[in-house]
């Protein structure tokens, strides 16, 4: 390379620094306001286990809301008894990064380190679910839960949450598998929770994971009565 | 009005008319794009962005291509797929449907160092100054389907292209492009002439044609100015494909390419070897100015059983500069009879003629039961021309020798300089071609099929010409511009039966036309052993018959055993393993008598016979007994989530059963690349490769010399045997060429997120190596002591190497700028033989050479930056 | 000039043909408000230029329950003036693997697979599919290739019950080939059974994918042509960077160029009969025929030359004049050994070993159409 050449190659290299400095402080001015959640990516999420015992220890402040073992004292705050360890603690990391945001939910996260949230999670996930109920098979809700709506285009949830709600039956395969561990049981769960997340999916205030962007766009599908069939069938499974 | 001035057999209303007629049809069923079946013009690109959209691709969609899994999935085979890019919704173009999106990206480029360097050229125009990297338009209609696609590239005028598609999804397409591709032949070329570039090259100011010494030739072209040579390829075409009628789909295409530039070439006038200050042999420059028009037409129909195929496929060849005259500095004299200068010093070639092409081909498929399908295809071609013969020679005067009456071996040049001294003034040349295909193939269980093939296929060249000339009576040519028959008496190509002096010569008096009927039966069978594995065996018989070779009958039988698995510790593995031998009739050495002047009545054999015609023993290695074998393997291995390995291991061995002529070929060679995509961020690639090939001839001196037999012109001369007096084994000798091929690369691409860094290096060298053996010093050219210890040093290695390193940074300034900065260094050595000495001198006695050859070394350097915008 | 003039006329002409289509579009639009508004479907607009026969000979539009309702009813409702367009009459492919399946519509598919719908919408197929099936109630354009959906909406775990066309679904590849064949039948693939590459065992898919728009053109699974070939055919690739080579490490060639990977009637897969016509495709000025023919070349070019790249001059096979004397062994100066004493930095040059060898003097090697070339010197 001659002189001239590599004075080149630094000048241009230079101005393009420069320029690429002074967009980005642009940037950063501009979007320094208004910082919305980094998305949490999922796809590639392991089992989660922690230590039971220890969760224990620690869920004394949650039983105010969510019960003793897990079966929530009122029908706005969800069960937690018996489900999945890793979507627990997939929903506290939400709380405390902020892509989820609740007026109380947020406040507990925040203090809570990864060790605590695995802890928690297991203890939980240990703890024996809400006792089967008899649901509807033939109600508007079990139709969907099993079969969808192909003609409103609403896919069944079975296929993600199970054909019993107890959570999804991976095979075993090569190819990149969905992080089935992070997908959460819904047999039992409290109707009226159940409905207010399908809102929140639908609304797109619930958006911030990639789970999460998967459920906005089943939940898009669903108009309000379908969300009340559903969330009764479940409630009552 | 489409460039085809020139060029009154080209039905140029026709396809308008068709074009014409095409374009208003309403869609009615959904017609797919077939790019695939005529040759060229799918890549569009240079040597600044070899994919020709690579701007387009960036950035990668950094939520990849699914909330449900992360990673990419695999192809079938276990290759993975790219990160695809961020997609681009287009921006709304007016009030209607149609929406819009388009990049351009224009800079400036800077090339430093060896800029020349003629394989830094060879395909590239690089030039300092303002390029056009990418302009891509495109227009979409969500509603229609309707598009217009606008994309175009330049490098310099010579190297550029555009390219617009317009046309409906599932309706009809509409493409034209335009493109230049220019071709480097020599960057170090130094010729004497007036003229390079034309059709006549005239010698400069101080050199007299015919009459100058080596010295005085030296001088000139010691100081003639440097120049390069090559060609640029300029293309142009306009293309239809739509649904006609129903079920029926058409496609129609013209394309024009203009060719120009220049090219190496020769020039004869006899050998400078055996006879010192002699003879002239010239490396002169020949014109390229070359126009090809193609047609390309199809219909097809594509049913629930049947399938139906036809295409019509035209070519137009025309040479706009077919012939080259050239001076030749060097004098002639004789080497037998009393001296004399010859007044020969003017050549000639025939360049290419003008020729058309026809060929039309019919296929038809028919589904059968058990998983069956039945196919044939017929084609019909036919190659002609028939451009007006140049006459015999230009020369003036008298050329020959005059040695004393009745030796008068001189001949009047203006009995041959004219066309009326040819037998025919046009060359009525005509092949016809012919094929026949049918195959059959069935699948009765998922575990097993079977199918079978048969083919047949017809050369047949019609062109006859005999070299008669009806001013003179006789037979024959002039051979190399009238200098040899005036060097060496009586051999200026001459048969005449009346004549004593010329009634022994064996001349080349007709043209031998060529052809073959080749028929090939193909057998074959597959079993799936389990659900992932399967194994092949195909059985094929090929029978050659060439018409005027050494052999009537050439038959090659030939098994091919494959193994595939798609599942070999989760890799996919291909084997395949084939063996062939080949065999014929009986192998006759000079099947040529009939063409040559002996078979002429009134020839009369030579006192001494005959000299053979060649070694009995040699085979020409297309028609000679041969067993191959050969051996690949290809293998993909999914290695984790986000890489792949992949290598392939090849070999061949083909033995020829010949004592004389090519003896074996073997190559061998493995490469393997492993590629990982983490995230769609992050790209890298590494690869290797390696290849040994080696390639064995031998022959045998004829005992031409008073040193190595002393046998040529003496009545043992018609012995043609190997082992025999005219081809003994003390002048036997063979030739090894090794040649070593080596390459290797690394290529990274990271995202930050502002900035993308990429960065490419490769590496390709390759080594050769000559090697030969003889039985005895008789065997070689010439023979005095520093020759023999010259020889025994043995030839120097070929080397080719070149490693280039690529280095971009591409910032993002907005959502709809961004900058790229990037650099190429190329290093490069090259080292070949037949350039020895061309450096120092390119006179050597009577030769005259132009090129120099590739630069033993260069480095060069660019750097460029570029802004991109989006439209 | 002739070329600029080409240029022009290639611009005109397809300026034209886009403003026509600009202009065009409006008409068609009122077109179709108009006969929407005329439809009994609610939301169904007709495409121009579809007769009532066509669309009777076509087969129906994807309809939700089609398979419980053709089970049930073996003559569905009639079509009347409801605007099947060609992409609905793609077929659904029944998958093997779960013969019970229904379709289900690509709206339910989208619902879960959000991200691919995104990615697939700018895609050549899937854009052409939904434009072409735009406005005819549910779409099949998911399960136009996947088969029907319902047994993998109700088990996405379950490998095979629904047609995957990558490396872990249980799809055998016959089955994927056998689904784009569908529609993509006949022309460049016409002989794409039997071929080489069916053979062993690839897939459409190993070449293309629909699924996301990896290169501007061609639905490849690679961003270029060259790269899809050289995922395999490495060795190839690398033989491309020798000293002589045609133009397509430079961009300007694809291996497609001269092979048809979807199978043809010869065993390199060319596109025309024979290796030669495709040689002459583009070099024409070999094609002859010539007055004197040179037999190898007239045979097969592969005689003396290596296409893929060589380390010789011009793509030969091995260096002159070691090339020609394989066959060259006549009596006099062919088949002579030329040693390094024929060098030109040797005691004694000579012509046939220096710069061009042999074809210094015999420079028409391909033919010569001269009276006096029998041996190419003119």
């Amino acid at each position: 390379m001659t002189c001239r050449t590599s004075l080149l190659w630094m000048c241009l290299l230079g101005a393009g620094l420069a320029s690429g400095a002074a967009a980005q402080q642009a940037a950063e001015d501009a979007g320094a306001a208004t910082k919305p959640a980094a998305m949490l990516d999922l796809r590639r999420q392991p089992a989660v286990s922690g230590d039971a015992q220890a969760g224990a220890g620690k869920a004394a402040v949650c039983a105010a809301c969510h019960g003793a073992h897990g079966v929530a004292v009122a029908p706005n705050f969800p069960n937690l008894a018996g489900q999945s360890a890793t979507y627990l603690y997939v929903q506290l990391k939400s709380f405390k990064g902020g892509q989820r945001s609740d007026a109380v939910m947020s406040g507990q996260a925040a203090a809570l380190s990864d060790a605590d949230m695995r802890d928690l999670a297991s203890y939980y996930a240990a703890q024996a679910a809400k006792l089967p109920g008899r649901a509807d098979v033939a109600s508007r809700g079990a139709q969907l839960y099993h079969a969808g709506d192909p003609a409103r285009g609403i896919p069944p949830c079975q296929g993600c949450h199970g054909p019993d709600g107890m959570g999804p039956r991976p095979h075993p395969s090569s190819a990149p598998q969905p992080p089935w561990a992070s997908f959460p049981r819904l047999r039992g769960q409290s109707g009226q929770y159940l409905a207010h997340e399908l809102h929140d999916f639908r609304s797109g205030m619930r958006a911030a994971t990639s789970n999460a962007k998967v459920m906005q766009g089943v939940a898009a599908t669903l108009d309000e009565a379908d969300v009340q069939a559903l969330s009764a069938y479940l409630d009552a499974l | 009005m489409l460039a085809l001035k020139g060029n009154r057999t080209t039905p140029t209303a026709l396809a308008l008319a068709l074009l014409c007629g095409l374009s208003g049809t309403p869609d009615v069923r959904a017609g797919d794009t077939s790019g695939t079946i005529r040759v060229g013009d799918m890549q569009f690109g240079n040597a600044l962005d070899l994919r020709g959209w690579t701007p387009m691709l960036q950035p990668a969609d950094p939520d990849g291509v699914s909330y449900l899994h992360a990673g990419m999935r695999r192809t079938p085979t276990g290759a993975l797929y790219p990160y695809p890019p961020l997609a681009d919704a287009g921006k709304p173009l007016g009030q209607g449907d149609w929406t819009y999106a388009g990049l351009i990206e224009l800079g400036y480029l800077h090339v430093g160092g060896d800029r020349n360097a003629e394989y830094f050229r060879q395909y590239a125009d690089w030039k300092s100054g303002a390029v056009l990297g990418l302009f891509a338009l495109n227009f979409d209609n969500r509603k229609t389907g309707s598009y217009v696609e606008l994309r175009g590239s330049r490098l310099s005028g010579d190297d550029q292209y555009y390219r617009l598609r317009a046309g409906r999804y599932g309706s009809y397409r509409l493409e034209g492009f335009y493109r230049d591709m220019p071709h480097t032949v020599s960057t170090r070329a130094y010729p004497i002439w007036n003229g390079v570039g034309g059709t006549d090259l005239t010698l400069p100011a101080p050199l007299v044609a015919g009459a100058s010494t080596p010295a005085q030739v030296a001088a000139v072209s010691a100081a003639a100015p440097r120049r390069s040579l090559g060609l640029t390829r300029t293309r142009a075409g306009l293309g239809y494909e739509g649904v006609l009628y129903r079920d029926w789909i058409g496609s129609a295409a013209i394309t024009n390419e203009k060719r120009s530039g220049t090219r190496l070439w020769g020039g004869s006038m006899f050998f400078n070897f055996p006879f010192p200050d002699d003879g002239g042999i010239l490396e002169t420059v020949r014109p390229i100015d070359f126009r090809t028009t193609d047609i390309n037409l199809s219909v097809r129909n594509v049913g629930k059983l049947w399938r139906f195929l036809a295409t019509y496929n035209g070519s137009f060849f025309r040479n706009h500069k077919d012939h080259l005259n050239f001076e030749s500095p060097f004098a002639l004299y004789n080497v037998a009879g009393t001296p004399q200068m010859a007044d020969i010093k003017d050549g000639q070639f025939s360049l290419e003629p003008d020729n058309d092409y026809h060929n039309l081909r019919l296929d038809l498929t028919r589904e059968l039961k058990w998983n069956g399908q039945f196919s044939v295809a017929g084609a019909w071609g036919t190659m002609r021309q028939n451009d007006a013969l140049l006459p015999p020679t230009t020369c003036t005067g008298v050329g020959g020798i005059y040695i004393a009456p009745p030796a008068d071996y001189t001949f009047q040049c203006a009995n041959w300089n004219t066309t009326a001294a040819l037998s025919q003034k046009s060359a009525n040349a005509r092949i016809d071609t012919g094929l026949f295909d049918a195959r059959v193939t069935f699948r009765p269980t998922p575990a097993f099929g079977w199918h079978a093939g048969l083919r047949w296929y017809r050369e047949d060249n019609k062109t006859r010409y005999l070299a008669y000339n009806p001013l003179t009576g006789q037979y024959g040519y002039i051979s190399e511009n009238g200098s040899q028959g005036s060097v060496v008496p009586g051999e200026t190509g001459i048969f005449d039966p009346t004549n004593p002096l010329y009634w022994s010569r064996n001349v080349t008096v007709r043209n031998v036309p060529f052809g073959y009927t080749d028929t090939v039966l193909e057998l074959g069978a597959d079993w799936q052993p389990g659900r992932k594995s399967s194994l092949g065996v195909t059985y094929t018989y090929d029978h050659n018959r060439p018409k005027y070779r050494e052999r009537k009958r050439v038959d090659e039988q030939r098994i091919k055993f494959d193994w595939v698995s798609r599942d070999v510790i989760g890799a996919t593995v291909r084997l395949s393993w084939e063996y062939a031998k080949r065999t014929g009739d009986r192998y006759n050495y000079d099947p040529y008598v009939p063409f040559f002047s002996r078979s002429l009545p009134g020839f009369v054999d030579p006192a001494n016979g005959l000299p053979a015609h060649t070694v009995a023993d040699m085979r020409k290695y297309d028609l000679s007994d041969r067993t191959e074998s050969k051996a690949r393997a290809i293998i993909t291995y999914p290695w984790g989530e986000s890489a792949t390995l992949s290598a392939t291991f090849y070999g061949n061995r083909d033995q020829y059963d010949a004592l004389i002529g090519r003896q074996h070929t073997r190559t061998t060679g493995a490469t393997v690349q492993w590629d990982w995509q983490p995230t769609p961020a992050t790209t890298v690639n590494a690869y290797l490769g390696a290849e040994t090939s080696r390639l064995g001839i031998s022959n045998v001196n004829d005992a031409d010399g008073p040193d190595n037999g002393a046998v040529f012109g003496t009545p043992e001369q018609v012995n043609p045997n190997l082992g025999g007096p005219l081809y003994p084994f003390a002048n036997q000798w063979w030739e090894l060429d090794r040649e070593r091929n080596r390459n290797g690369g690394f290529s990274l691409s990271h995202d930050f997120g502002r900035v993308r860094a990429d960065l490419r290096y490769d590496y390709t060298g390759s080594l050769g190596h000559v090697g030969y053996s003889y039985a005895t010093i008789g065997a070689l050219a010439t023979r005095d002591p520093a020759s023999v210890a010259a020889a025994a040093a043995g030839f120097p290695d070929n080397k080719y190497r070149t490693n280039t390193l690529d280095l971009g940074l591409s910032f993002t300034v907005s959502r709809s700028v961004g900058v790229r900065l990037f650099g190429r260094y190329q290093s490069g050595a090259f080292s070949d033989w037949h350039y020895a000495g061309l450096d120092n001198t390119l006179s050597y006695d009577h030769r005259l050479y132009t090129d120099k050859g590739g630069q033993l070394h260069y480095n060069v350097s660019l750097v460029g930056v570029m802004l991109n915008l989006k439209l | 000039m002739r070329a600029i003039s080409l240029l022009l006329a290639v611009v005109l002409g397809a300026a034209s043909t886009a403003g026509a289509m600009l202009l065009g579009a409006r008409e068609v639009q009122a077109q179709q408000t108009a006969a929407g508004s005329a439809a009994p479907e609610p939301h169904a607009t007709p495409a121009g230029g579809l007769s009532q026969s066509d669309i009777a000979r076509m087969l129906p539009a994807t309809d939700m329950g089609a398979g419980a309702a053709r089970a049930g009813n073996p003559h569905p409702a009639d079509m009347g003036d409801s605007p099947a367009t060609p992409f609905d009459a793609a077929s659904i492919p029944p998958n093997p693997l779960a013969p019970q399946a229904d379709p289900i519509g690509a709206k339910s598919c989208v619902a879960c697979h959000a991200q691919e719908n995104v990615q697939a919408s700018h895609t050549l197929h899937v854009a052409s599919f939904r434009a072409g099936a735009a406005n005819t109630g549910p779409q099949a354009a998911c399960e136009s290739c996947h088969g029907p959906g319902s047994a993998h909406a109700k088990d996405p775990a379950a490998p095979g019950l629904i047609i995957g066309f990558t490396h872990d679904s249980q799809t055998p590849p016959p089955t994927q080939a056998g689904v784009c064949l569908a529609c993509h039948a006949g022309g460049a693939r016409q002989h794409w059974i039997g071929s080489v590459h069916q053979n062993r065992g690839l897939s459409c898919t190993d070449c293309h994918n629909p699924m996301a728009r990896l290169s501007p053109e061609g639905v490849l699974a690679k961003s270029s042509i060259n790269e899809v070939c050289a995922t395999c055919h490495q060795d190839i690739r690398a033989k491309f960077n020798r000293r002589s080579h045609m133009p397509l490490p430079e961009g300007q060639m694809a291996c497609t160029d001269c092979h048809n990977p979807h199978g043809s009637i010869t065993r390199p897969l060319l596109k025309t009969d024979t290796v030669n016509e495709t040689c002459y495709t583009c070099h024409a000025e070999k094609r002859g025929p010539f007055l004197f023919e040179h037999a190898p070349v007239r045979q097969n070019c592969l005689n003396c030359h290596d296409v893929h790249g060589s380390n010789q001059q011009t793509l030969l096979v091995a260096p002159v004049p070691m090339l020609c004397q394989q066959c060259h062994t006549m009596t006099l100066h062919p088949n002579d050994l030329q040693s390094a004493a024929g060098l030109g930095t040797g005691p004694h040059p000579d012509e046939r070993l220096i710069g061009r060898g042999c074809l210094t003097c015999h420079s028409n090697i391909h033919g010569s159409n001269n009276p006096s070339g029998p041996k190419f010197h003119k």
